[in-house]
């Protein structure tokens, strides 16, 4: 270019434009150069990204002659040997790897990552032990640094072979400013080959030099403690625990004991927290306000009983008292049903607990003296009301507590409830006209639901039945027996059933509807006797007579009389399908074999006669379920 | 009438003195998953009993004890108390040439295996579930009793969800970082290191020979779901890496289509692998859910097989309806065209190249693969809660398993074709 521009310069006289005619070469030539340049780079980029395309198309062959030629023109570019060298190893050609990789070696000799991936070339072509010798080696070869560790760990981890990646951790920690972060890995690697206990250990070690990140690793270990003996592997290292040992070894340990459901280790540590944290009984109280919601009552009442007696002017008293009031209550009615002999139709309501039941009600007392005006204080007289009517049988006070909320808490949640319980009260009382008001005012109460509206209108109709007002309580029936989805719509049918069937034996129906009444008031015996002379009364209607037999069974396996209520089943069974009692009474023959004698044999055969006379009875079910659990008994 | 006598007098050892219970398997049976588990252990207490192919929905004629009626009782099975004469009209009924029926003498309870993982699985096994649920007892194994050479112990092998082909079911798109999905990696690996195995892949193959040479040697395999195509693809890849990188460490081969090997397969042929690692199918084995289309038109229709000439597929399709509505599984129903000859198609889409169920034999065994996953759960996702089969006594899905689990209780008898 510059011959050309001197003959050129040498053949032109005028001295200005041939100046001009230089520069204007100059720069042209510039501009030649640097298209030509950027032309080559264009074509090395592009290649570059065909290359790439066929690594994503799993067109290795392809692939390979593209980075081969784009490495040997530039053989000190990283991506070029990168994506060369993953194509030897999509192809398997480990050794062409291998010699790549250690050409490179050659280039950068102190490149850690190289010696990683030559490791991983070797574990990938099957060859482990040459693997774990090459990164090995290397560690000895550079100067001692846990980001080495590191980096050979990470390779180890994308190889899956962790009890190496474990070792390059370990070594990496131990040289390491910040070992929290090794320790995190190394505990994820633990919980990861299930050694629960090295993976504790890893998570101690973090929270005992850095006690802030008690919530990250109570999340990591709670992410597994769920695997087969994880959860008690690391109790048993948190609790043995003894370097630098702080408080959130604590709050770690109540969490872990609740996990594993032992709530009564979770309590003791807590009480540790307490004395340690000083924080009147906060810590308790979330606790035990958490095991209300699993319906742990027994260790919840504990727990609230124990803020209340130790920190008596915590702030959190009132929620303690609450909660103890709630807990104890639930416990005593879980108690009740444990005591009564539930599997009788009927059973005499007797109340074996009265020192619990006065506890619960003075606890109740003490909130009412405390929260008088609150919903707490309705909710207190209402759960009085309640132990008063079904617990102690104390019906005068269970109206005057119903009362107080219907009168003084018109804007309570259990208002309408109050009226529903004053009124089972009544009729139990035998003060069946207030009652029929109390359910009068329910029926027509927009606050009541559609469902206590029938309760409602369903126990109207019992009562209108006590009374002998047979068409009047049919007609309401019917109302009901429109709600199909409703729970009140079964028992309508029954009863309407009953009244459609025996109206016109009036005269005994009146004497069955006061026997049904007695046994709502709970006086079972002179029901007992009515039912007893329905059922022996020849001129009793046949259907009647079914009814009142199978009645007259149930109230006297209620009042004990068991030899009686067998002769009386018995009878009802020799009808077989003429009486419609007939399978109930060979199963309720059957559960006084099972229950009331502690006969299993002759409860066993009770429940195969049951199935062989009455395959398609509704309580089929029942008996299965009761027949299969004698015979594991037995077995 | 000559006919009549010389039945009465093949079945009168049997009949003689002895009344029988008949436990009838058509629509008034009240619960038919339970007669199966009633039939079942009736054979393990050395009673006799019949299986009476399509006859009341292919009934079962037990001999007669209390037990027995007291257990039909107690699991809702209904049955009747036949006499002599009355089993002996039912014999002759069957008998009759006109009558495509026959009578298969069940002689001994099967002993049975289910490959289960040992670990928590995200999903339900419907065989496990309905054994369970009939009362059959069944025995898990996992590959270490399979590599130790257990399976001679049983007779029959269940295989459901499990992947054969080291892909971990090819859940990596979804699930990668899911806890189970790592810890279900993680045991594979462990069993592969342990069995002295570099790849799952690898050992899983082995798992899937052995299985055939199971089946070669007269044992009864029944698969289900995606344990049918991954089972076959497994065999067909013994020779080659199928499986990515993000699987088993290393890239499969690229030219693996090419190098299946279609010979070493059970079932199928000439299938196209899926290669995409994150694509959840292994291969065109599969029909895809747009082919099948809306669930209310997805109905499979067993075939009707000769009772007298073809007993082995009669007995396999035994049910109280023909027409069963279908189910997705990871396999769903398997594609016509990569059935191999030979292969006996028990249930199909009508009028459609999906095939839902299908039996062959190979050496001295049979096997039996079900496509679909629960029979009464159309799309049984990952994490779903277990059927509850009480709800589903009379399932005619769950039916077909248990013919499967009954018929190697079956006299074998020498084949009239």
């Amino acid at each position: 270019m510059l011959l050309l521009i001197t003959n050129i310069f040498f053949k032109i006289k005028n001295e200005s434009i041939a100046i001009l005619i230089i520069k204007r070469s100059i720069i042209f030539s510039f501009i030649l150069v640097f298209t030509c340049l950027a032309q080559v780079n264009n074509n090395t980029n592009n290649l570059f990204l065909l290359g790439q395309s066929y690594i994503k198309g799993a067109k290795y062959i392809e692939a390979k002659e593209i980075f081969i030629k784009l490495y040997s023109q530039q053989p000190e570019n990283y991506q070029y040997f990168h994506s060369l060298n993953e194509v030897y190893i999509q192809l398997k050609l480990y050794d062409s790897s291998i010699v790549l990789i250690n050409k490179r070696l050659q280039l950068t000799p102190i490149d850690i990552n190289l010696y990683g991936i030559m490791g991983s070339t070797y574990y990938l072509s099957g060859d482990e032990k040459k693997a774990f010798a090459v990164w090995d080696e290397s560690i000895k070869k550079l100067e001692p640094s846990y980001i080495n560790y590191r980096v050979l760990a990470n390779h180890a981890i994308e190889r899956r072979a962790f009890e190496k990646a474990i070792e390059y951790l370990q070594a990496g920690k131990k040289i390491s400013d910040d070992p929290k972060m090794f320790s995190y890995d190394l505990g994820n690697l633990y919980a990861l080959t299930m050694q629960f206990e090295n993976a504790a250990k890893e998570y101690c070690t973090i929270l005992a030099n850095d006690p802030k990140q008690l919530g990250a690793v109570e999340s990591r270990i709670l992410s597994y403690s769920g695997k087969p003996n994880a959860l008690e592997a690391t109790i048993t290292v948190v609790k043995n625990w003894s370097e630098k040992r702080n408080i959130n070894f604590l709050f770690l340990l109540t969490k872990l004991y609740e996990e594993n459901e032992n709530y009564d280790n979770a309590f003791e540590e807590y009480l540790q927290i307490e004395k340690a944290q000083n924080s009147n009984g906060r810590y308790l109280l979330t606790f035990a306000q958490s095991l209300l919601g699993k319906n742990k009552f027994t260790v919840a009442s504990k727990i609230f009983n124990k803020i209340i007696k130790d920190y008596s002017t915590s702030p959190f008293l009132s929620s303690a008292k609450l909660g103890y009031t709630k807990a104890l209550g639930e416990e005593l009615k879980g108690e009740i049903i444990k005591t009564s002999p539930v599997w009788k139709p009927i059973y005499i309501k007797k109340n074996i607990l009265t020192q619990k039941t006065n506890e619960v009600i003075n606890a109740y007392n003490e909130l009412i003296n405390k929260y008088k005006l609150s919903e707490v204080g309705a909710e207190a007289y209402f759960r009085i009301g309640e132990i008063n009517l079904e617990i102690q049988n104390n019906f005068d006070k269970a109206v005057e507590n119903f009362t107080n909320v219907i009168n003084n808490y018109t804007s309570s949640m259990l208002f309408a409830d109050s009226y529903k319980l004053r009124a089972k009260t009544f009729i139990r009382k035998g003060e069946l006209n207030k009652a029929l008001s109390d359910y009068d005012f329910l029926i027509k109460d927009g606050r009541a639901s559609n469902e206590l509206r029938n309760t409602a209108r369903f126990n109207k109709a019992t009562i209108l039945f006590y009374k002998g007002d047979f068409e009047n309580a049919s007609n309401l029936l019917k109302q009901i027996s429109n709600f199909k989805n409703d729970n009140s719509a079964n028992n309508a049918i029954e009863l309407s059933l009953l009244l459609n069937t025996t109206k016109s034996d009036s005269l005994h129906l009146i004497k069955y509807a006061q026997a049904e009444f007695l046994i709502n008031k709970n006086k079972i015996d002179s029901a007992s006797l009515i039912l007893k002379n329905l059922y022996l009364n020849k001129s009793t209607s046949f259907v009647l007579k079914s009814y009142s037999t199978y009645r007259y069974a149930q109230t006297q396996v209620a009042l004990d009389s068991l030899s009686g209520a067998l002769i009386t089943l018995s009878e009802i069974i020799k009808e077989e399908k003429q009486n419609i009692f007939a399978d109930k009474a060979l199963f309720l023959k059957g559960q006084v074999y099972q229950f009331g004698l502690n006969n299993n044999i002759d409860a066993l055969n009770m429940y195969q006669e049951f199935l062989e006379k009455f395959p398609n009875s509704i309580i089929v079910d029942e008996a299965r379920k009761e027949i299969l659990k004698l015979k594991n008994k037995n077995e | 009438m000559l006919k009549k006598f010389l039945i009465i007098l093949f079945f009168l050892p049997s009949l003689f003195g002895q009344s029988k219970i008949l436990i009838e398997m058509d629509l008034s049976q009240t619960d038919h998953l339970k007669a199966y588990g009633i039939t079942y252990n009736a054979l393990l207490k050395g009673l006799k009993a019949d299986w009476l192919l399509n006859y009341k929905g292919g009934s079962f004629l037990i001999d007669y004890t209390q037990q027995i009626v007291n257990e039909c009782r107690v699991y809702g099975v209904s049955f009747q108390i036949l006499d002599a004469i009355q089993s002996t009209e039912i014999y002759s009924v069957i008998q009759e040439k006109a009558n495509n029926m026959n009578v298969v003498r069940l002689e001994k309870a099967p002993k049975i295996a289910v490959y289960v993982p040992p670990s928590f699985q995200p999903w339900d096994d419907a065989v496990t579930m309905v054994l369970e649920y009939a009362g059959v007892p069944y025995t898990k194994i996992w590959n270490d009793e399979i590599l130790k050479g257990d399976l001679t112990k049983y007779d029959w092998v269940h295989l459901h969800h499990e992947d054969f082909t080291g892909q971990y079911g090819k859940f990596y798109a979804s699930f990668s970082n899911a806890q189970w999905y790592n810890d279900n990696q993680i045991l594979y690996e462990n069993d592969a290191k342990k069995n002295g195995f570099k790849k799952v892949s690898e050992m899983m193959n082995t798992v899937a020979e052995d299985i055939k040479k199971y089946v070669g040697n007269g044992g009864f395999l029944f698969a289900m779901c995606s344990a049918t195509d991954s089972y076959d693809i497994a065999l067909a890849a013994h020779n080659v890496d199928i499986a990515s990188n993000i699987y088993d460490g290393d890239a499969a081969d690229t030219n693996a289509q090419s190098k299946l090997d279609f010979d070493n397969t059970l079932a199928f042929t000439d299938f196209k692998l899926e290669m995409n690692p994150y694509i959840y199918e292994y291969s065109n084995i599969d029909i895809q859910p747009l082919e099948i289309g809306s669930e209310e038109n997805d109905y499979f229709t067993l075939f009707e097989f000769s009772a007298k000439y073809d007993p082995v597929p009669t007995m396999l399709t035994q049910d109280h309806v023909n027409v069963i509505h279908g189910f997705m599984g990871q396999t769903t129903m398997f594609r016509k065209e990569t059935i191999k000859p030979g292969i006996i198609i028990l249930a199909q889409r009508d009028g459609t190249n999906q095939v839902k169920y299908i039996h062959g034999n190979f050496g001295r065994g049979t096997f039996t693969f079900y496509a679909g996953h629960d029979p009464e759960d159309y799309r049984h996702a990952v994490g779903d809660p277990p059927t509850d089969l009480s709800l589903y006594k009379n399932s005619p899905g769950y039916r077909l398993i248990l013919n499967n689990v009954l018929f190697p209780a079956a006299k074998k008898k020498e084949q009239k074709t």
